[in-house]
């Protein structure tokens, strides 16, 4: 089966077009639609348990649960790390990341990766790049990526394609390679064929990267207007907490004073975003800074 | 037409000129019958030839032999050595004057013209004539060989030119054994037949309406040029068989008397009696350029055959000249050379990778075909350059971002200027000629103001920061053009380029023949004479100045020593020097990349530093000898580092003795062995104590007397004894008895004197020592009595000679130090951590750029007269603020290795790099030692500013995922790993906090503009700057930041006192004068202070404060007032109010108490901002930027990257 524009609109975060490919498949299922059926469902807001389930449909339904409730105790039950398959396991492993248990994220993914199973394994490496990342082995992740390069070196489908590139565009922003090159056409490109809350914000945050204020500032004001915060609430709720991170960065580089007023309306809104927990550290930080040196 | 002329010669007429092909000769044939020889490079005459009767007409030097050939109005042509300086022979034949004569280009033929309607063709080997060409029914005014066929031309009176095949003439005379009698007897025919069957004519080219005075080939093509009485140039075209006329070039007003193609490009240049010399374009036969001389006809013209000059004959002598400037225009920015090229398109030289881009763009459409540009300028930000285009006119031209090839550049502003040159990212200068001033223009070319330039300016050279260099007759002007003022000057006389050096500190300022090297403020340092023309200089990045010369590549040091590095045979253009590479732009506009050996000038700065490591790395690893550099450094006064190269004994030995060293000395004297060796050695050796060694060479040279007062000097009684003895055994009298002195041994002295037979003296030592019985002994001998000998009084028995006070000898009695030169110690391994190895090939060195890319500057224009906010009284005050942001333009980032912020803190250890990383408590710690700060609560949203600020969040997948971190850097496209930093704000930032806080002052609110100011500070503190001009402008700032919160601190609590606080009112709006504002801004304070005094009857002030303000100010409503309070307070003079204010004493005003502290009374300083406290403050919190301990123990701000 061809996955390859279902796979493509997800990965360019218009999850609703997603849907709408998967709703062609209606006469057959399996993981690879359950799959993305369930992650657009859940970007979107719109999660909806399935009565008569398979596994991979179980472990959507406790990650789902997971997401109101943060505890990772019923997903983990369910989802065997030996004999999950590699999409039960990127659930699993989603709901350990959003932890912050990242070695343990990083070990399920793994697990999963090395299954025998090949269905799934290249959107389980996505996951585990970006967890990497975020554990801040940022080599772990180059290695990781280029193993699986080599492993399928010619075996890589089209529709595999699609994830192995965001791969590297994580890991390409997370260590600033190819900045100015590849990795900035890379999200021009997708934004411009895709022009979605995800892909802006993608070439958003690498115009940062190149210091392009005055480019950084329009795409802002195109994620503000009607078109993307109106007319797509909903998914513009989602992604306001990514804006915003976004926004201080720009605002602390134009030296607009109203940055402070950003920061609290994302702590308010946002606790657990990166940017928040950062933020955090840095003001304890300071904290005792302040406290010593006037003690 | 302006011709750049390199020589002339003053003579009667002249009629005839010609270039040599190597050495920079020419050789001019007067009317006077004389031929000089001139050295037009250096400008003497080197020989004048004399051995025509009558005008000479023609001259040639022969292409490869030191001959040459003339002819003249003696029918003569006649074959000169050079070597010798005589005729060699003479060729006769012609029956008329001869007009012109050439060398062939292989042959060793000569061809002539003669008034006898004939042309000639002699063989200068053999002597012989071997053609003559009849045809011509007039005076054949010229004929040449074609440069490589086997063609003649020829132009006369008759109004033809004709054109002659001579391929049977060579066949003849090149052919084996042509030299049979038969052969000889057709010869003998030909000549008689007028050479009919060699020499042919070819082609009759007739279209002249009188006669033709000259026709030459083209070097290349199948054309010939011709000119004639009939005013004309006509240009013809050949092909195999036929010839015609092609065009006519119109213009001369008179004769047209010599015309030739330019060897290298599509122009015809030619020269008549209207005293005009004129260019026509080849290919479109119009007028391109004209010269004219007032009085002079000009006779003929002639190119040099390989370089790009011309010469010209005219009535009263020659000129050497240049059609255009041959100087390729470029600008170096950053690690780059910005270039037009020959074919007028812009390319770029890295110097990394040593490779030319593709061009960006053409010009060829700006300025004038044919005319080279005079000057580029870069502006990085813009990606645009200004040209000037060498005729009054600039172009702005926006470059494409990438070099894809010649393409017209989309964007291009031209406009009347001269020397327009960018100084700052959004300005640039042009000089108007008409106005004689100096305009600053927007990249709009909108002038924003004009400035009057009393004496004229012949350029204008970028001097960083906003300033430049205006280069005039007579001076040089360091000139701001952003306070329109000059800054210094320096009186030189025709500078026409300048090279700044990497770091800004030092300027070369070039004429034609001078090099003066000064400080950027253009004090002088050293100057030096070239006698052959200066071409550029550049400076290596170790701050010499390495420069081209027509043939040379010297350096100087700022010390003045010189030399030559290499020799040139082409001239270049230097812009660049790096390690052993020189980087410089030939005449095609081509880059050439020299290798020099720059050891020998490394050698002498190292001495001149007196960076002896360097020093003796380099002789340990370069054969750097000879004599030169040893008479070098003994003139240097270096005899120690001299000594390590010389193997001479006796070279070696003088310069030991020289620095002193004793044991080089001694080595050399063993293998010397004279006299006089040992004698200056054992002087050394005394001076400097060494006793043993003075010893050793005295026992040598069997100098008793020396060693014996040796030991004296140094007390050794015991050896003195033994000396004594062994003068008694060589029966040496006379030193036996100084040694007797010495021991004081009068026995053996009086001894001595009876032995030699003088009784009496042996009798006085005898009986002074009390030595009765030997006294009696000596007087028995001489058979004398007692009573018959009388004494003299000054005999007397006490011993002069007091037992010495020590009882060792003395080893060591310096006189002189002589301590171990470095070298001696380097030599000796006595010297740690010495290095001798060469360093391994140096990293390339990152110049900084000078102004334009990086620069903050803040503009703080005059005083306007609107828009005022401060409530004076009645007063009107006023300050025009124009500011002015410019941003850097920066860029900046890194490539991958281990954790992001580990990188940054492995490249800097700026507090600002170490919170953008993370590390907040490393840069507090920084923080407080460097400048003692304890209040860090200000600095929070800075803090944070900085760390957030280089961070940014992109969202995972799926979405629920923590969004990952991407950081960024201050360059994104930096690969450089110990480059790669985190973006953090720079100079623009404090610039855009400082124009803020001017914005308030102006509106008269002072408490927001002293928020201003001392955000300004908080930046600075955390600021990290890759450049020392951004470093400047930055500590600049901090300066101006706390003098505007000190004052507009004082003026607050001035305006906050009750009305009856007259005195205290008065003092303070008196120290609000003290603060060092910008002049606009001080003019407020002034006013202020000169109302209030006038206001409470402090006259004496009020007429101060108004003078120090119509210093200012000195034309306006508001300098009439001051003129006004000033007049009227000098009347009454006198203070009613006595205040603590002394106008002309020096104090500080202490920024907490808001009262003077006099010079010498205890004061405390704060580490940041510099602000001075009574000392009681010491250890409070500095007021003005509130987180720093007044008085704290500091190292200093460090922010420089």
């Amino acid at each position: 089966m061809n996955y390859f524009t279902i796979k493509q609109n997800y990965y360019a975060g218009d999850f609703t077009q997603s849907l709408q490919e998967i709703s062609k498949f209606n006469k057959v299922s399996d993981d690879t639609l359950v799959f993305y059926k369930s992650q657009s469902q859940i970007e979107l807001g719109q999660f909806e348990p399935q009565s008569t389930s398979t596994p991979l449909e179980q472990a959507f339904a406790a990650y789902y649960e997971f997401l109101q409730t943060r505890d990772l105790n019923k997903l983990s039950n369910q989802i065997s790390k030996e004999t999950g398959s590699p999409f039960e396991l990127y659930v699993l492993a989603s709901g350990e990341a959003i932890l912050g248990q990242f070695e343990e994220s990083l070990m399920t993914c793994v697990q999963g990766i090395d299954n025998d199973e090949q269905v799934g394994t290249s959107e389980l490496l996505l996951l585990a790049v970006q967890v990497a990342l975020l554990n801040g082995q940022t080599s772990t992740a180059q290695t990781m990526l280029q193993n699986y390069n080599a492993a399928n070196e010619d075996s890589i489908s089209s529709e595999d394609e699609i994830v192995i590139s965001l791969a590297e565009s994580y890991v390409k922003f997370a260590t600033n390679q190819e900045t100015a090159r590849s990795n900035f056409y890379y999200f021009e490109e997708l934004s411009q064929t895709f022009p979605t809350w995800k892909t802006q914000l993608g070439l958003l945050n690498v115009h940062l990267q190149l210091g392009n204020l005055p480019e950084a500032q329009s795409i802002l004001e195109t994620l503000e207007s009607e078109y993307y915060s109106v007319e797509q609430k909903q998914v513009a709720q989602q992604y306001k907490q990514h804006l915003l991170a976004s926004k201080i960065s720009l605002f602390i580089a134009q030296g607009n004073e109203d940055v402070d007023q950003l920061r609290q309306q994302l702590v308010q809104e946002a606790p657990e975003n990166s940017y928040v927990k950062q933020h955090k550290e840095a003001t304890a930080k300071f904290d005792e800074v302040v406290a010593k040196y006037s003690s | 037409m302006k011709m750049l002329t390199k020589f002339e010669s003053k003579s009667t007429r002249a009629k005839g000129i010609a270039f040599h092909s190597s050495r920079p000769w020419v050789l001019v044939a007067l009317f006077s019958s004389t031929i000089q020889l001139w050295d037009y490079r250096m400008g003497t005459l080197l020989h004048r030839y004399e051995d025509h009767e009558g005008p000479v007409r023609a001259v040639d030097f022969h292409p490869t032999q030191p001959l040459f050939v003339s002819a003249g109005d003696d029918y003569n042509i006649k074959v000169w050595s050079l070597d010798t300086n005589k005729c060699l022979y003479t060729l006769t034949g012609h029956l008329d004057y001869v007009r012109t004569v050439f060398f062939h280009n292989e042959l060793p033929w000569i061809i002539s013209a003669s008034d006898d309607q004939t042309i000639r063709i002699w063989n200068w080997q053999n002597r012989k004539e071997i053609a003559c060409l009849t045809g011509h029914n007039h005076f054949v005014m010229s004929a040449q060989f074609h440069p490589t066929e086997d063609l003649v031309v020829s132009a006369s009176l008759d109004e033809t030119i004709r054109v002659w095949d001579i391929s049977g003439l060579r066949k003849k005379h090149s052919a084996p054994g042509a030299t049979s009698l038969e052969d000889q007897m057709l010869m003998q025919q030909n000549l008689l037949d007028g050479g009919f069957g060699d020499c042919v004519v070819k082609f009759i080219l007739e279209g002249h309406t009188r006669g033709v005075n000259w026709a030459s080939f083209h070097p290349t093509l199948p054309l010939i040029v011709s000119g004639g009485d009939d005013r004309q140039v006509k240009l013809w075209r050949m092909s195999s068989t036929k010839a015609w006329e092609v065009d006519t070039c119109r213009g001369h007003t008179n004769n047209v008397d010599s015309v030739i193609f330019h060897p290298h490009q599509n122009l015809i240049i030619s020269v008549g009696e209207d005293k005009t010399l004129r260019v026509w374009d080849l290919d479109k036969r119009t007028p391109v350029k004209q010269f004219k001389r007032e009085n002079d006809r000009f006779w003929l013209i002639a190119a040099h055959p390989h370089i790009n000059l011309f010469g010209a004959a005219h009535d009263s002598g020659i000129m050497v000249f240049k059609l255009d400037r041959e100087r390729p225009c470029s600008v170096i920015h950053q690690n780059e050379l910005v270039y037009v090229n020959k074919e007028k398109q812009v390319q770029t030289f890295d110097y990394t990778n040593n490779v030319s881009s593709l061009p960006y763009a053409s010009l060829k459409k700006l300025g004038q075909a044919w005319n080279s540009f005079r000057s580029i300028s870069y502006n990085p930000s813009q990606h645009s350059i200004l040209v000037n285009e060498g005729n009054d006119r600039f172009g702005l031209v926006i470059l494409p971002k990438r070099p894809t090839g010649a393409v017209d550049p989309s964007s291009v502003l031209e406009d009347a200027g001269s020397f327009a040159t960018f100084v700052a990212r959004n300005r640039f200068v042009v000089y108007n000629r008409m106005s004689e001033s100096l305009e600053l223009r927007t990249l709009e070319n909108t002038v924003t103001k004009t400035l009057k330039i009393e004496e004229p300016v012949k350029d204008i050279i970028n001097a960083g920061a906003g300033s430049v260099l205006l280069l005039q007759p007579k001076q040089v002007v360091l000139y701001d053009v952003q306070q329109g003022k000059k800054l210094a000057e320096i009186s030189l006389k025709n500078v026409k380029y300048v090279s700044w050096s990497p770091d800004g500190q030092y300027a070369a300022l070039m004429s034609k023949h001078t090099i003066t090297i000064t400080t950027k403020r253009l004090e002088l340092i050293n100057s030096m004479h070239e006698t052959i023309r200066i071409k550029s200089a550049c400076w290596d990045e170790t701050g010499v100045l390495v420069y081209s010369t027509l043939n040379h590549i010297k350096y100087i040091l700022l010390n003045g020593d010189s030399g030559i590095i290499k020799t040139l045979e082409n001239t270049l253009y230097i812009n660049k020097v790096k390690g052993k590479f020189v980087y410089a732009l030939d005449r095609e506009g081509e880059m050439e990349v020299l290798t020099i050996d720059p050891t020998e000038y490394r050698f002498k700065k190292g001495l001149a530093n007196k960076n002896f490591p360097e020093v003796l790395r380099i002789i340990k690893n370069s054969n750097l000898v000879g004599q030169n550099i040893i008479s070098y450094l003994q003139k240097s006064g270096y005899p120690e580092v001299a000594l390590q190269f010389v193997q001479d004994p006796q070279t070696r030995f003088d310069l030991a003795l020289e620095c002193g060293n004793l044991e080089v000395g001694l080595e050399e004297a063993k293998k010397l062995n004279s006299n006089l060796v040992w004698d200056r050695l054992s002087k050394e050796a005394l001076v400097q104590g060494n006793t043993s060694l003075v010893e050793m060479i005295y026992q040598n040279q069997m100098a008793f007397d020396k060693l014996s007062f040796l030991y004296l000097l140094v007390g050794d009684t015991e050896k003195l004894s033994k000396m004594e003895a062994i003068s008694e055994n060589r029966g040496d009298i006379f030193d036996l008895i100084s040694d007797t002195f010495y021991n004081n041994s009068t026995s053996t002295r009086a001894r001595a004197f009876a032995e030699a037979g003088s009784l009496p003296l042996a009798y006085a030592v005898a009986k002074t020592s009390g030595d009765e019985s030997a006294a009696a002994s000596f007087l028995e001998q001489d058979e004398f009595d007692e009573n018959d000998v009388v004494l003299p009084d000054v005999v007397n028995s006490t011993p002069a000679i007091k037992a010495p006070a020590i009882s060792q000898p003395i080893q060591n009695w310096p006189l002189k130090q002589a301590e171990l030169s470095f070298f001696e110690k380097a030599v000796l391994n006595q010297i740690d951590d010495l290095s001798l190895e060469e360093p391994t090939e140096e990293e390339t060195l990152e110049e900084q750029p000078r102004a334009q890319s990086a620069e903050a500057v803040f503009e703080e224009d005059g005083v306007g007269e609107e828009g005022d906010a401060w409530d004076l009284g009645s007063e009107d005050l006023d300050i025009g603020e124009e500011e002015q942001t410019e941003e850097p333009s920066k860029e900046a980032t890194v490539a991958p290795e281990e954790s992001e912020t580990a990188t940054w803190v492995k490249n800097s250890k700026l507090p600002a790099i170490l919170i953008a990383s993370g590390a907040f408590d490393a840069a507090a710690q920084a923080l407080n030692k460097q400048v003692g700060i304890v209040n860090f609560e200000p600095l929070r949203s800075k803090f944070l500013n900085i760390y957030e600020g280089c961070r940014t969040y992109l969202p995972s997948t799926p979405g629920e995922v923590p969004s990952i971190v991407g950081y960024i850097r201050a360059d994104a496209e930096e690969e450089d790993p110990t480059k790669i930093l985190p973006r953090t704000p720079d100079v623009s930032t404090v610039a855009a906090q400082m124009n803020e806080g001017f914005k308030f002052f102006k509106a008269n609110k002072l408490e927001p503009a002293i928020e201003c100011f001392r955000d300004a500070i908080y930046t600075i503190t955390l600021l990290a700057v890759n450049n020392e001009e951004d470093e400047r402008i930055a500590r600049q700032a901090l300066q101006k930041a706390r003098e505007y919160i000190l004052g507009l601190s004082i003026e607050l609590t001035r305006r906050s006192l009750p009305a009856e606080d007259v005195k205290r009112n008065l003092e303070l709006a008196a120290y609000f004068t003290r603060a060092k504002l910008s002049p606009a801004h001080r003019s407020n304070a002034l006013q202020v202070a000169m109302s209030q005094s006038f206001k409470h009857k402090n006259f004496v002030l009020a007429s101060y404060f108004a003078d120090e303000f119509l210093k200012i100010m000195s034309s306006g409503p508001r300098a009439e007032q001051a003129a006004k309070v000033k007049d009227k307070a000098d009347t009454l003079a006198h203070d009613a109010v006595e205040i603590d204010f002394d106008p002309y004493a020096e104090f500080d005003i202490c920024a907490s108490s808001y009262t003077p502290i006099y010079k010498g009374s205890p004061s405390a300083t704060d580490p940041l901002t510099g602000a001075k406290y009574h000392i009681a403050q010491e250890g409070s919190i500095d007021k003005i930027a509130l987180i720093s301990k007044i008085g704290a123990r500091s190292s200093g701000l460090r922010i420089l990257l």
